[in-house]
Protein backbone atom coordinates (compact mmCIF):
# COMPACT_ATOMS: atom_id res chain seq x y z
CA UNK A 1 0.00 0.00 0.00
CA UNK A 2 1.35 3.38 -1.04
CA UNK A 3 2.27 5.94 1.63
CA UNK A 4 -0.14 8.20 -0.24
CA UNK A 5 -3.13 5.85 -0.15
CA UNK A 6 -6.42 7.30 1.09
CA UNK A 7 -9.51 5.87 2.73
CA UNK A 8 -12.68 5.68 0.64
CA UNK A 9 -16.33 4.90 1.37
CA UNK A 10 -17.49 1.49 0.12
CA UNK A 11 -18.88 2.71 -3.20
CA UNK A 12 -17.60 2.26 -6.73
CA UNK A 13 -14.84 4.69 -7.61
CA UNK A 14 -12.57 4.60 -10.67
CA UNK A 15 -9.28 2.89 -9.75
CA UNK A 16 -7.51 5.26 -12.16
CA UNK A 17 -8.79 8.18 -10.08
CA UNK A 18 -7.45 6.63 -6.87
CA UNK A 19 -4.06 6.19 -8.54
CA UNK A 20 -4.22 9.78 -9.77
CA UNK A 21 -4.64 11.21 -6.27
CA UNK A 22 -1.75 9.11 -4.93
CA UNK A 23 0.53 10.33 -7.71
CA UNK A 24 -0.66 13.90 -7.43
CA UNK A 25 0.23 14.31 -3.76
CA UNK A 26 3.49 12.39 -4.13
CA UNK A 27 4.42 14.77 -6.97
CA UNK A 28 3.30 17.73 -4.92
CA UNK A 29 5.81 16.74 -2.22
CA UNK A 30 8.70 16.26 -4.66
CA UNK A 31 10.73 19.50 -4.86
CA UNK A 32 11.99 19.05 -8.42
CA UNK A 33 8.75 17.76 -9.97
CA UNK A 34 7.37 21.12 -11.15
CA UNK A 35 6.57 20.08 -14.72
CA UNK A 36 5.11 16.79 -13.61
CA UNK A 37 2.90 18.63 -11.13
CA UNK A 38 1.47 20.86 -13.85
CA UNK A 39 0.62 17.85 -15.99
CA UNK A 40 -2.02 16.87 -13.42
CA UNK A 41 -4.22 19.76 -14.58
CA UNK A 42 -6.09 20.35 -17.82
CA UNK A 43 -5.02 23.41 -19.81
CA UNK A 44 -8.24 25.25 -18.90
CA UNK A 45 -8.39 24.09 -15.29
CA UNK A 46 -9.73 26.32 -12.54
CA UNK A 47 -7.41 26.37 -9.53
CA UNK A 48 -8.33 27.99 -6.27
CA UNK A 49 -5.64 27.72 -3.65
CA UNK A 50 -6.76 29.39 -0.45
CA UNK A 51 -7.26 33.04 -1.45
CA UNK A 52 -5.67 32.77 -4.89
CA UNK A 53 -8.00 32.16 -7.83
CA UNK A 54 -7.30 31.55 -11.48
CA UNK A 55 -10.30 30.94 -13.69
CA UNK A 56 -10.05 30.71 -17.45
CA UNK A 57 -7.96 33.19 -19.40
CA UNK A 58 -9.16 36.33 -17.56
CA UNK A 59 -8.19 35.10 -14.12
CA UNK A 60 -4.73 33.99 -15.15
CA UNK A 61 -3.25 37.46 -15.48
CA UNK A 62 -4.49 38.73 -12.13
CA UNK A 63 -3.50 35.55 -10.38
CA UNK A 64 -0.04 35.66 -11.97
CA UNK A 65 0.37 39.17 -10.54
CA UNK A 66 -0.69 37.93 -7.12
CA UNK A 67 1.92 35.19 -7.33
CA UNK A 68 4.62 37.72 -8.17
CA UNK A 69 3.53 39.83 -5.20
CA UNK A 70 4.20 36.86 -2.94
CA UNK B 1 6.69 40.72 -16.84
CA UNK B 2 3.62 39.33 -18.59
CA UNK B 3 3.02 40.33 -22.20
CA UNK B 4 -0.44 41.87 -22.49
CA UNK B 5 -0.56 42.15 -26.31
CA UNK B 6 -3.57 39.93 -27.11
CA UNK B 7 -1.96 36.53 -26.54
CA UNK B 8 -3.31 33.52 -28.40
CA UNK B 9 -5.18 30.89 -26.40
CA UNK B 10 -2.20 28.55 -26.41
CA UNK B 11 -0.01 31.32 -24.99
CA UNK B 12 -2.53 31.91 -22.21
CA UNK B 13 -2.36 28.24 -21.39
CA UNK B 14 1.39 28.34 -21.09
CA UNK B 15 1.14 31.50 -19.02
CA UNK B 16 -1.18 29.65 -16.72
CA UNK B 17 1.34 26.85 -16.40
CA UNK B 18 4.18 29.27 -15.72
CA UNK B 19 1.99 30.82 -13.06
CA UNK B 20 1.59 27.47 -11.28
CA UNK B 21 5.32 26.96 -11.71
CA UNK B 22 6.08 30.28 -9.99
CA UNK B 23 3.73 29.41 -7.17
CA UNK B 24 5.33 26.02 -6.65
CA UNK B 25 8.85 27.42 -6.68
CA UNK B 26 7.82 30.08 -4.15
CA UNK B 27 6.61 27.36 -1.82
CA UNK B 28 9.94 25.59 -1.74
CA UNK B 29 11.87 28.75 -0.86
CA UNK B 30 11.00 28.38 2.83
CA UNK B 31 10.26 24.68 2.98
CA UNK B 32 12.83 21.89 3.12
CA UNK B 33 10.27 19.09 2.96
CA UNK B 34 6.54 18.56 2.60
CA UNK B 35 4.32 15.60 3.21
CA UNK B 36 0.70 15.62 2.10
CA UNK B 37 -1.72 13.01 3.29
CA UNK B 38 -5.18 12.88 1.71
CA UNK B 39 -6.58 11.00 4.68
CA UNK B 40 -10.14 10.50 3.44
CA UNK B 41 -11.60 11.00 -0.01
CA UNK B 42 -15.37 11.32 -0.41
CA UNK B 43 -16.64 10.75 -3.96
CA UNK B 44 -20.06 12.24 -4.79
CA UNK B 45 -21.84 8.90 -5.14
CA UNK B 46 -20.86 5.78 -7.12
CA UNK B 47 -18.61 6.27 -10.21
CA UNK B 48 -18.47 10.01 -9.58
CA UNK B 49 -15.94 12.41 -11.15
CA UNK B 50 -16.21 14.77 -8.20
CA UNK B 51 -14.76 14.43 -4.67
CA UNK B 52 -14.30 16.26 -1.43
CA UNK B 53 -11.06 15.51 0.39
CA UNK B 54 -9.89 15.82 3.99
CA UNK B 55 -6.14 15.97 4.40
CA UNK B 56 -3.13 17.04 6.39
CA UNK B 57 0.21 18.47 5.37
CA UNK B 58 3.45 18.64 7.35
CA UNK B 59 6.27 21.04 6.49
CA UNK B 60 9.90 20.82 7.51
CA UNK B 61 11.12 24.41 7.58
CA UNK B 62 14.50 25.49 6.24
CA UNK B 63 14.72 27.82 9.24
CA UNK B 64 14.34 24.76 11.48
CA UNK B 65 11.35 23.16 13.13
CA UNK B 66 8.16 21.80 11.66
CA UNK B 67 4.74 23.11 10.87
CA UNK B 68 1.51 21.51 9.76
CA UNK B 69 -1.97 22.29 8.53
CA UNK B 70 -5.27 20.54 7.99
CA UNK B 71 -6.90 21.13 4.63
CA UNK B 72 -9.98 20.24 2.63
CA UNK B 73 -10.42 20.31 -1.12
CA UNK B 74 -12.95 19.86 -3.90
CA UNK B 75 -11.67 18.16 -7.00
CA UNK B 76 -13.24 17.42 -10.36
CA UNK B 77 -11.54 14.74 -12.43
CA UNK B 78 -11.70 13.89 -16.11
CA UNK B 79 -9.82 11.84 -18.68
CA UNK B 80 -7.82 13.69 -21.30
CA UNK B 81 -6.65 11.25 -24.00
CA UNK B 82 -6.91 8.48 -21.43
CA UNK B 83 -4.85 10.39 -18.86
CA UNK B 84 -6.57 11.45 -15.65
CA UNK B 85 -6.41 15.19 -14.97
CA UNK B 86 -8.18 17.73 -12.79
CA UNK B 87 -10.13 20.52 -14.47
CA UNK B 88 -11.17 21.95 -11.11
CA UNK B 89 -9.28 21.96 -7.82
CA UNK B 90 -10.04 24.18 -4.85
CA UNK B 91 -8.16 23.98 -1.56
CA UNK B 92 -9.81 25.08 1.67
CA UNK B 93 -7.71 25.69 4.74
CA UNK B 94 -9.36 24.59 7.94
CA UNK B 95 -6.69 25.16 10.58
CA UNK B 96 -5.60 28.39 12.22
CA UNK B 97 -4.09 29.79 9.04
CA UNK B 98 -7.56 30.06 7.52
CA UNK B 99 -8.23 32.87 9.94
CA UNK B 100 -5.97 35.85 10.50
CA UNK B 101 -7.46 36.34 13.94
CA UNK B 102 -5.90 33.24 15.49
CA UNK B 103 -2.28 33.91 14.46
CA UNK B 104 -2.64 37.53 15.58
CA UNK B 105 -3.91 36.37 18.96
CA UNK B 106 -0.95 34.00 19.19
CA UNK B 107 1.43 36.84 18.32
CA UNK B 108 -0.04 38.92 21.12
CA UNK B 109 0.38 36.03 23.55
CA UNK B 110 4.00 35.65 22.49
CA UNK B 111 4.64 39.38 22.95
CA UNK B 112 3.16 39.08 26.44
CA UNK B 113 5.50 36.17 27.24
CA UNK B 114 8.51 38.18 26.07
CA UNK B 115 7.53 41.16 28.23
CA UNK B 116 7.11 38.93 31.26
CA UNK B 117 10.53 37.35 30.72
CA UNK B 118 12.25 40.70 30.29
CA UNK B 119 10.65 41.93 33.51
CA UNK B 120 11.72 38.96 35.62
CA UNK B 121 15.23 39.97 36.71
CA UNK B 122 15.57 37.09 39.14
CA UNK B 123 15.60 34.50 36.34
CA UNK B 124 18.93 33.11 35.24
CA UNK B 125 20.13 34.69 32.00
CA UNK B 126 20.70 31.30 30.42
CA UNK B 127 17.09 30.30 31.05
CA UNK B 128 15.91 33.56 29.55
CA UNK B 129 17.91 33.04 26.41
CA UNK B 130 16.56 29.51 26.00
CA UNK B 131 13.00 30.69 26.52
CA UNK B 132 13.46 33.57 24.08
CA UNK B 133 14.82 31.21 21.44
CA UNK B 134 11.77 29.01 21.96
CA UNK B 135 9.48 32.01 21.56
CA UNK B 136 11.34 33.11 18.45
CA UNK B 137 10.82 29.66 16.92
CA UNK B 138 7.11 29.69 17.78
CA UNK B 139 6.84 33.14 16.29
CA UNK B 140 8.52 32.22 13.00
CA UNK B 141 6.27 29.17 12.67
CA UNK B 142 3.31 31.40 13.35
CA UNK B 143 4.30 33.82 10.58
CA UNK B 144 4.95 30.85 8.33
CA UNK B 145 1.42 29.54 8.94
CA UNK B 146 0.08 32.95 7.94
CA UNK B 147 1.99 32.81 4.67
CA UNK B 148 0.91 29.22 4.03
CA UNK B 149 -2.67 30.39 4.33
CA UNK B 150 -2.06 32.44 1.21
CA UNK B 151 -0.36 29.78 -0.89
CA UNK B 152 -1.11 26.19 -0.21
CA UNK B 153 -0.61 23.97 -3.20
Amino acid sequence: MSAYASQYPSIEFDAAYKKFFEEFYATSDTPSAHEKYIEHFTKDATLIMASKTAKGSDGMLSSASAVRAF
Amino acid sequence: MVCLAAPALSELSSLRHSEILALRKGMWEKVASRKHQAVKIFPFGPQSDECMLYGTVKYGLKAGGESGLDWAARAHLMKDDGRVKMDFYQVYLVSMSSSTRMPLTLSRTLAHKVNRLLGSGELLIRRNVRALLHIQREFSQNIFALQMGEVLV
